[in-house]
């Protein structure tokens, strides 16, 4: 055994005072009396234990010195033999996913016990050992790097805060052996409830202690919940649900969806273990808005009780075709498109209608609009390329899969006939190859706006007539309008997001949180990734200037709310933002029942107690000098 | 000890037995010895030989019965004062600076006593003993002698190595010329018990009156914590940790042992006082003279 602090023997000296004043103290006093007649009866029995008596005052001298032994052992706080070979690079894994918010039983969330343990590990720290907090929530964050300054890993136990996240708990222990590379040193403690699957080989790692809270309790939770129009009603929507119980046994409960105040339905449900229930819900609404969906269950969390879904407004597209003659596929086509408002006139205008696009129809202006354009079938020069000679056999024998204009379209070997060689003065990106490498069509991305090139006649050939055309011509609108085929899902926590910008909107690109706070967004190209986001709710994406324009229109609005006499203030125009749901949708998170079973939470890697010794040993002595005090100071035994 | 003070007082306490209590204490009451005196006591049967100047003839006229007549005997009454001086009185050896030594508040009770005795013109004697007796005041009678009383007292001392009343009692008993009233003035820490003394008292045909007398400090003792006791008379030592609970059995004891003393007293019908150091000695006397009138 050996000592972190041997210095502190010095403190053996106390000991000598002791003796000193218990040999004063011991040293009897003499007391004559009348008489020893009723002393005698007293002491009667006493007497037949002298040498008890004798080795009993010694007795009490030799507890108060092993008491005193004992806290100076505490002291220099003596280590198990393996604890002497290094000081320890302790890292504290704090679990704050999201079933980590769960209530249990006494009233405390499981977070709010893991802390507790926490800083009970933090307290237990030596000198010479080093620690380190990471947090296994939604995001692997390294709290607090390692340190040998304990004060300052308990203050970021304190802060850490519960996430809607998913448990990251491996990721975290990837990141955990990285930041103590010393195999022999380390020692991962993992705080968690454990209800995420890989929770097994966690228990079974040698180098890892896990420390379990939280008890089983049941829980019920909405587990999927998307939103998408309908690919036939423009105004239709369909929103598919999942509920899942995580009880032994059968729960009654109800489910309400909601869009924004209108009710849409209400589901009864009863939920056995292992059956979830799906269904899908289809309704209409041109205005779009918040779909909720609710159930109402009194369980352990919370946030997997209420799932939202952002249902994208139906508007009316403006579409000019500006068209030399009549071209009734291509009219007939862009008239189909739901909520498409066309326009045909044969004098291209300078720019695209607000909201729209324009079509250029074999016919190109000295000078292109600005705005989106669609062009088909150009038949002569523009700033953004050259048209040359009419290919003999313009069969297409690639497209780009990944292009968002050419989902659902496959036109590979199909002849285009009427299709001319072009070259394109930007850098275009080629959609569909012809056989000897000219490019048949191409989008383009100007500062004007978005440019689609389609060097295809349609008069020639039958592609109107396939069913590809129409799909092409609702993707180019997508397209130019940034619509996801009306697709937006939900997010689940702990997910990234990548939202497609404009140009025009600029590169620095924010996202505000569910509590109203500004975050920048990573932006690459045309693609502004948001998150991971830790909080369930609605969070809203767009630029810095629009963002903040929103904002200070909101104050604005709130100080004339203020000010009700004065009501003829102006509104700052602002741009909608866009709006993400954000659910847990999770069901492992919502599966509130531990996933491990036998956990080795008392086997340490050390092969010390719980505690250090000298926690023991301090306890030891003041148990030793209450019992030295009741038998002796207070005279029990006489 | 006996100063101008303590005389007045001890007169004051003997007017006042006079006055209140006449009849009732210590010589005034009649020797229980039926003969010659003048107060008609019972009749019993002639018997051959009896003077017949006492033969009741007013009964022998009326019914022809010869009894004689018997009249209570007055004598004077013999007192005799038991005083304690073993050492175990000695309590400024045990109790230093713990208020009136006992030996001094029982010499104070012992002249008290005598002077009325001697004020009532009856024969006192004082005898102090340990063991055996160890000075003994030859009777006399009349206040004259109350001078050399208070200085027999005034010079005794403590001594001896434990307390015998048995054996004191029978060596008295036989240098007594007479019996009579014997006060016992003790502590009564008789580790052969007192009860063997007074028995041979009792059955000497005196008639004992048991006066005990201790301090608070022998009831109640302030002792906690690891002492050597040592007793004052055998010098014998004992080492004990005094504990609370020690400290309630004595308390106990002790006052089963003043029970014990009580309920003999009663049994025997003797006169019994208690009394500590803490009362002053006149105190005590009124309380006895109390206890003499409410029993008469």
């Amino acid at each position: 055994m050996n000592f972190v602090s041997p210095e502190r023997l010095i403190w053996l000296w106390v000991a000598a005072p002791i003796i000193f004043f218990y040999l004063l103290k011991t040293r009897l006093r003499k007391q004559p009396v009348a008489t020893l007649m009723f002393w005698d009866q007293v002491f009667e029995q006493k007497r037949q234990r002298t040498l008890l008596q004798r080795l009993r005052h010694w007795l009490s001298l030799l507890l108060q010195l092993i008491f005193v032994s004992l806290l100076v052992s505490a002291l220099v706080d003596p280590l198990w033999s393996g604890q002497q070979e290094s000081s320890r690079q302790v890292v504290l894994l704090l679990d704050n996913s999201a079933s980590m918010s769960a209530i249990e039983k006494n009233g405390t969330t499981r977070l709010a016990d893991a802390k507790d343990k926490a800083l009970e590990i933090v307290r237990e720290l030596r000198d010479g050992d080093e620690i380190a907090l990471i947090t296994a929530g939604s995001v692997v964050r390294v709290v607090v790097g390692m340190t040998d300054f304990g004060p300052a890993v308990r203050d970021a136990v304190k802060q850490v805060q519960e996430t809607d996240g998913p448990t990251r708990v491996s990721e975290a222990i990837e990141t955990a052996r990285r930041l103590a590379a010393d195999d022999v040193r380390r020692e991962i403690i993992v705080l968690s409830d454990f209800c995420f699957r890989e929770a097994t080989p966690v228990n079974e790692a040698p180098d890892i202690r896990v420390i379990p809270v939280g008890d089983e309790v049941d829980n019920v939770a909405i587990t999927q919940f998307q939103v998408r129009r309908s690919l036939v009603d423009p105004i239709g929507y369909s929103t598919l649900v999942e509920v899942q119980s995580f009880s032994d046994v059968p729960v009654d409960c109800r489910l309400t969806v909601k869009l924004g105040d209108d009710l849409v339905d209400v589901i009864p449900l009863k939920l056995e273990e292992g059956q979830p229930f799906r269904r899908t819900i289809t309704d209409a609404s041109q205005a779009g808005g918040i779909l909720t969906a609710k159930i109402d269950v009194d369980d352990a969390l919370d946030s997997d009780n209420l799932a939202r879904a952002v249902l994208p407004k139906r508007t009316r597209i403006p579409v000019t075709l500006v068209t030399p003659e009549p071209s009734l596929y291509l009219e007939s086509v862009l008239q189909a498109i739901p909520l498409v408002n066309l326009t045909v006139q044969s004098d291209a205008p300078e720019k695209a209608p607000a909201g729209g696009f324009i079509v250029l129809h074999r016919t190109v202006p000295q000078t292109l609009p600005s705005g989106p354009l669609l062009v088909i079938d150009p038949n002569s020069d523009s700033d953004a390329w050259k048209i040359g000679d009419r290919i003999p056999e313009p069969i297409v024998i690639a497209q780009d899969p990944d292009s968002p204009l050419l989902p659902h379209v496959r036109l590979t070997n199909v002849v285009l006939p009427g299709a001319r060689e072009m070259e394109f003065t930007d850098n275009a990106t080629p959609l569909l190859t012809s056989a000897d490498g000219t490019t048949l069509m191409a989008s383009l991305v100007r500062p004007q706006g978005r440019m689609v090139v389609l060097s295809v006649e349609l008069d020639s050939g039958d592609l109107p007539l396939r069913i590809a055309f129409p799909v092409l011509m609702t993707n180019a609108v997508n397209w130019f309008l940034s619509r996801d085929g009306e697709l937006q899902p939900a997010l689940s926590t702990g997910k990234l997001l990548d939202v497609t910008c404009s140009a025009s909107e600029g590169s620095d690109w924010v996202w505000v949180d569910i509590d109203g706070d500004v975050h920048p967004a990573t932006t690459s190209e045309m693609t502004a990734t948001v998150g991971p986001i830790d909080k369930v709710g609605l969070i809203e994406v767009g630029s810095r200037r629009d963002v903040t324009a929103k904002q200070l229109a909101a104050q604005q609005q709130e100080q004339d709310s203020g000010e009700a006499a004065d009501t003829n203030k102006s509104v700052l125009a602002t741009k909608d933002l866009y709006q993400f749901a954000v659910n847990l949708s999770d069901a492992a998170e919502s599966d509130l029942r531990p996933q491990i079973e036998n956990a080795k939470a008392q086997d340490i890697r050390f092969g010390s107690g719980a505690r250090s010794i000298w926690f023991y040993l301090t306890i030891i002595a003041f148990g030793l000098v209450i019992g030295e005090w009741f038998l002796y100071q207070r005279r029990i035994v006489g | 000890m006996f100063d101008t003070e303590f005389i007045k007082r001890l007169e004051y306490l003997s007017l006042l037995s006079k006055r209140v209590f006449k009849g009732q204490l210590l010589a005034q009451r009649r020797t229980k010895q039926t003969g010659g005196g003048v107060e008609f006591a019972d009749h019993r049967e002639y018997i051959h030989g009896d003077d017949l100047r006492y033969l009741d003839w007013g009964v022998y006229a009326r019914h022809g019965d010869m009894l004689l007549k018997r009249f209570q005997e007055e004598e004077d009454l013999h007192v005799y004062v038991l005083l304690d001086a073993s050492v175990s009185m000695n309590t400024a050896v045990t109790e230093p600076g713990g208020g009136l030594n006992k030996f001094d508040f029982a010499r104070q009770l012992a002249a008290s006593l005598a002077y009325i005795a001697l004020a009532d013109l009856d024969r006192v004697s004082i005898v102090a003993y340990d063991e055996r007796v160890r000075h003994t005041l030859p009777l006399m009678r009349g206040k004259d002698n109350v001078l050399s009383l208070l200085r027999f007292l005034e010079n005794l001392e403590t001594s001896g190595q434990q307390t015998n009343l048995a054996a004191v009692v029978d060596d008295f008993s036989r240098r007594a010329p007479r019996t009579g009233l014997a006060l016992v003035i003790s502590d009564l820490y008789d580790h052969l018990g007192f009860k063997q003394g007074i028995d041979a008292l009792r059955h000497r045909q005196f008639e004992p009156h048991v006066i005990q007398v201790h301090t608070l400090a022998e009831a109640k003792p302030d002792l906690l914590g690891d002492v050597e006791l040592r007793d004052v008379e055998s010098s014998r030592t004992m080492k004990v940790t005094v504990t609370e609970r020690k400290l309630k059995q004595y308390e106990q004891l002790f006052s089963q042992f003043i029970d014990e003393i009580e309920g003999y007293c009663r049994i025997y019908g003797l006169s019994y006082t208690r009394a500590t150091t803490d009362v002053p000695f006149d105190e005590v006397l009124l309380k006895m003279m109390r206890v003499a009138g409410a029993i008469s």
